[in-house]
């Protein structure tokens, strides 16, 4: 953001808010039997059921599984949950609308009013609401055969989840979105995959002047698909709206769209193209009646959220904030830290080679978290036999790659077949001090003389002569022993 | 032959082989080949098909005998070898389904409706699909697109709509049984112009998959009939909850009140209401004095607002209308495009101007009068307008729920004409929108409220220029047997 920095963009407040698309992870689509896998059909209008097609006669039934994770995220995001809620129905003409209007929630949403604290910031961003909708299906051009509609994507439930303007910078927007993404894969209510359009958002931006407290005109920035391009498109925008304001004109409300390439947002439509959405009643839908049983059953079963896993890692575990913080951002490393973890006395020697040596090796071999060889109990083993000092690190190295190349081993069981156990025994490495004393009468003599520095040196020749075995505190005052006491 | 007038009959008649039911088909389809100029029937199963089917019930007859009519037998089938027919609103395989409308002309139905099923289930047989106002908007039978449908018992006068191929298939004795719509009176009102019982269900007591929805929150499927037995037998099939319908009730048990110690609630605005016909008013009177002089207490009642109820049903059911024909773009199915929907190939423009297209393609193929209620609920929908008109008439809709819910909770059954005049001839010039409207006030209260209403004649010996005034008795929510029953005993009374 260093260009807000200065003036005349330093001069003004931008403010952010959000709308969030998340398609549900539910088997079945939101009205109809026919199967959700917008991402894996094998090719298009394969699941389709006549009610996506809109043929007459039909109607919708709701799918629970929709409903269940609409409120598992409400409750996530510490909303208040409707136990009444309608459905409405948004109009507009459009081949990707084959109904011609959507079924979504407008005047009664099912959970309103929650809160989102955005990590390492003291922002919390208020949640307006979180409906229940139909997505649209797939329009696309085939040079071929013209413009085609894909309806596999058509009535794929989402949850729309509206903020209050309550974000100050695009990096703030970033977090909270990052914060959300991560929240709602946590919850297993949404893939999060935003190349598929499964997670999806548009953004709000206004500016005014610094302090001001009325809330300039907003536009309105269209279905952006990364969280590089939405730091972007808003970056753009506000700079956009301010140079407009510096060189005397005025922000228009308009909807616009965010071009990746140019990186820089272009007009969709302005307020007076604005559609008329004719929002109505759904007189298919009885209005949605949840108990509060339900309610609170969902909410004992919520999953620990990234939020509580942060504090958890610093109280309890006592991690690093920057480690609790990049394996909170990873849910199958979390995942995995967690079930390691349970089983380990030491958990930041644990994240220490989690987050090291473990990601390095699997980043050789292209593999990740999820598929990760070595189970988390060898993992747990493996860091107690770093942090008892049963082994140094230098074998450690060794033996966590043997680990992955025999995930059926034991670390102990690995430690004995490769001799990788630490020399402690005092007769042992009196042996190799000798042997290092002897071969090095030249440093020897030189260290007498007072140059101590060398200490290092000859350390260096043990841990070489007992291939790292050494244990390096007992050599240590061994050699130093020999190297005072001797002649 | 003489054909049967009620399922009774039928089965009386089969049981007693005065005819097989491959004789009564044969007849059935006689008759309806020479009625070819009544514009009755958009569409028809073929003969063959027909007949096979009138073969296989010969043969269970043979097998099973009156184990078929006997409703504690397993074999029981309510409706067996009943010759039914279908408005062309409601979705069968096999046949087209246009709701009478350009716009569907070549539209086949890839599934059946819960009571097209239920139907067959019980055994009866399915003729084909009637003519009927464009998507079931109009109350004249000639808002066709396939051309106007002639009243059997009136050639003169119209017969009635939306359903007007369903009350005059069962007028020209094509069927016993005709399944119809009803959203501000479209079974009743046509039965009444075809002196015929015409009956709407308590909302959501017959399933709505696969009806054609006009507006969907009023829209009910109704049945027209001989007789209310017959209607009462029909309702026991094709009721029930659906799990396809989310608006479907959950089954409820009536109260079995004996008709004679039921309360009648006299709507005494309505039959004093200005508009009314005093001929109309006049033997709805003398039909109370026959109950009263029967022993049945009826009371006088009263309701405010009388005019508003047009207004208000008809904000709802064109901005409803205007929304569920929103699909009608000739993009994807019917229209210039397949009869079946072909998922291969959904949708292929070769234009980029979907919007020229949408609108070329409604402005051909819509009628004029589902043109005027799609605008006029875009108006009263819009966002400007909404407040003022959608959300008063809602409000208004409630209103007339809650004065309803208190005069039946008083009452057991209400009693109104069905229309508040007989129907204009055949050839009169169409009377303005609001006009048209007013003469539903009397059939519009079910559909605003939900509840269950039932018309039949109850005017004796009627000239022969005019069908004989008809009422409707009205009743609470799952009210629906109830209502059948006591409207079978006053139909007793009239006889007798």
């Amino acid at each position: 953001m260093t260009s807000f920095e200065h003036p005349p963009y330093s001069d003004y407040d931008v403010v952010i808010g959000l709308e969030v698309h998340c398609q549900l992870l539910t088997t079945h689509k939101l009205f109809s039997a026919a199967a959700n896998m917008t991402a894996d059909a094998a090719r298009p209008n394969q699941h389709v059921a006549h009610f996506e097609q809109a043929l007459p006669g039909q109607l919708p039934v709701l799918n629970p599984e929709a409903v269940k994770l609409a409120v598992t995220a409400g409750l996530a995001l510490d909303c208040h949950v409707n136990l009444t809620s309608v459905f409405e129905r948004k109009h507009y003409f459009y081949p990707d609308l084959p109904k011609g209007y959507q079924i979504t929630q407008q005047a009664r949403p099912v959970c309103a009013q929650g809160q989102l604290s955005i990590p390492d910031s003291n922002v919390s961003v208020r949640i307006a609401r979180i409906q229940i909708e139909e997505d649209a299906a797939k329009s696309t051009h085939d040079d071929r055969r013209g413009r085609r509609i894909d309806l596999n994507r058509a009535s794929v439930p989402l949850i729309e989840i509206v903020t209050e303007p309550d974000m100050s910078s695009a990096d703030e927007a970033v977090e909270f979105l990052k914060e959300l993404h991560l929240i709602v894969r946590t919850l297993q209510v949404c893939s999060g995959n935003m190349e598929d359009g499964a997670f999806r958002c548009d953004a709000n931006v206004s500016v005014k002047k610094r302090g001001s407290s009325s809330l300039g005109e907003r536009c309105e920035l269209k279905n952006i698909n990364s969280f590089k391009f939405i730091r972007d498109a808003i970056e753009f925008e506000a700079r956009r709206q301010i140079d407009i304001l510096e060189a005397g004109g005025r922000i228009t409300m308009q909807t616009r769209s965010y071009d990746a390439a140019l990186g820089q947002t272009t007009l969709m439509r302005d307020k007076e193209n604005a559609p008329d959405y004719r929002f109505m009643p759904e007189p298919d839908l009885p209005a949605l009646t949840l108990s509060t049983a339900y309610v609170e059953e969902l909410r004992a079963h919520l999953p620990e959220l990234p939020a509580a896993r942060r504090v958890r890692y610093v109280r309890q575990l006592g991690l690093s904030h920057q480690d609790t913080s990049i394996i909170s951002s990873n849910l199958a490393l979390a995942s995995y830290f967690d079930q390691a973890s349970a089983l380990c006395a030491s958990p930041q020697t644990l994240a220490n080679w989690v987050l090291n040596e473990m990601t390095l090796v699997l980043s050789e071999q292209g593999a990740s978290f999820e598929s990760c060889p070595v189970s988390p109990a060898y993992m747990a083993r493996f860091a107690d036999l770093v942090s008892e000092d049963v082994i140094n690190s230098k074998l450690a190295k060794k033996l966590l790659r043997l680990m992955v190349k025999h995930p059926e081993c034991t670390p102990e069981h690995l430690l004995e077949a490769h001799h990788l156990v630490v020399i402690r025994d005092e007769d042992v490495l009196q042996a190799l001090v000798s042997q290092v004393i002897e071969g090095n009468s030249v440093q020897v003599a030189q260290y007498r003389a007072g140059k101590e520095a060398l200490l290092g040196y000859f350390v260096g020749q043990l841990m070489k002569l007992s291939q790292g075995k050494a244990d390096p505190v007992v050599g240590k005052a061994l050699l130093m022993k020999e190297l005072t006491t001797l002649d | 032959m003489n054909l049967p007038r009620t399922i009774h009959e039928l089965h009386r008649r089969l049981l007693a082989e005065e005819f097989s039911v491959v004789e009564y088909y044969q007849s059935l389809v006689r008759q309806i080949a020479q009625d070819q100029a009544l514009n009755i029937w958009l569409s028809c199963v073929d003969d063959a098909h027909l007949l096979a089917q009138a073969t296989r019930c010969d043969t269970m007859l043979k097998e099973h005998g009156d184990a078929l009519f006997h409703p504690s037998s397993d074999r029981y089938m309510a409706l067996f070898a009943v010759p039914v027919g279908l408005k062309d609103n409601i979705c069968m395989r096999g046949l087209p389904t246009t709701a009478a409308s350009r716009m569907l002309e070549h539209y086949h139905s890839p599934y059946d409706a819960t009571v097209v099923t239920r139907l067959q289930q019980a055994g009866a047989i399915i003729l084909g699909k009637l003519n009927m106002d464009e998507f079931g908007m109009g109350s004249s039978g000639k808002n066709s697109a396939f051309g106007a449908t002639v009243n059997p018992r009136h050639p003169e006068l119209i017969p009635g709509g939306s359903s007007s191929g369903s009350a005059a298939a069962v007028a020209a004795h094509h069927v016993l049984v005709a399944l119809g719509s009803d959203t501000g009176g479209s079974c009743r009102q046509p039965a009444a112009c075809c002196d015929l019982v015409g009956f709407k269900p308590t909302y959501g007591k017959i399933s709505r998959y696969g009806l054609i929805a006009y507006a969907s929150s009023l829209d009910c499927i109704g049945v027209i009939a001989n007789n209310s037995s017959d209607i009462g037998v029909a309702l026991d099939v094709i009721a029930g909850h659906d799990p396809h319908d989310s608006t479907s009730r959950e089954d409820q048990k009536p109260s079995h009140k004996a008709p004679a110690d039921m309360v009648v609630g006299v709507l005494s605005s309505m039959l004093d209401w200005a508009h009314c016909d005093p001929r109309i008013s006049s033997a709805c009177r003398d039909f109370v004095r026959m109950l009263e002089v029967a022993g049945v207490k009826c009371v006088p009642v009263h309701l405010d607002g009388v005019e508003r109820l047009s207004s208000t049903y008809a904000t709802i059911a064109s901005s409803e209308a205007s929304s569920n024909l929103a699909r009608y773009t000739g993009l994807f199915f019917g229209a210039n495009s397949n009869a079946m929907p072909d998922l291969d190939d959904f949708f292929g423009a070769d234009t980029d101007d979907i919007d020229a297209l949408m609108t070329e393609h409604r402005t051909r193929l819509l009628g004029p009068e589902v043109k005027k209620r799609i605008l006029l609920g875009t108006h009263v929908l819009s966002a400007k307008n909404q407040a003022h008109y959608y959300a008063r008439a809602v409000q208004q809709q409630h209103e007339v729920r809650r004065q309803f819910s208190d005069i039946l909770s008083r009452v057991d059954v209400l009693f109104m004409p069905t229309m508040p005049c007989f129907p204009a001839r055949q050839d009169a010039k169409q009377e303005p929108m609001l006009d048209r409207f007013m003469h539903d006030v009397y059939t519009i209260p079910a559909n605003l409220t939900g509840c269950p209403a039932l018309s039949f004649p109850v005017e004796v010996n009627s000239p022969h220029d005019r069908p004989a005034v008809s009422a409707q008795f009205m009743a609470a929510h799952a009210q629906d047997e109830t209502l059948v029953n006591f409207v079978d005993y006053c139909q007793r009374l009239l006889k007798s």
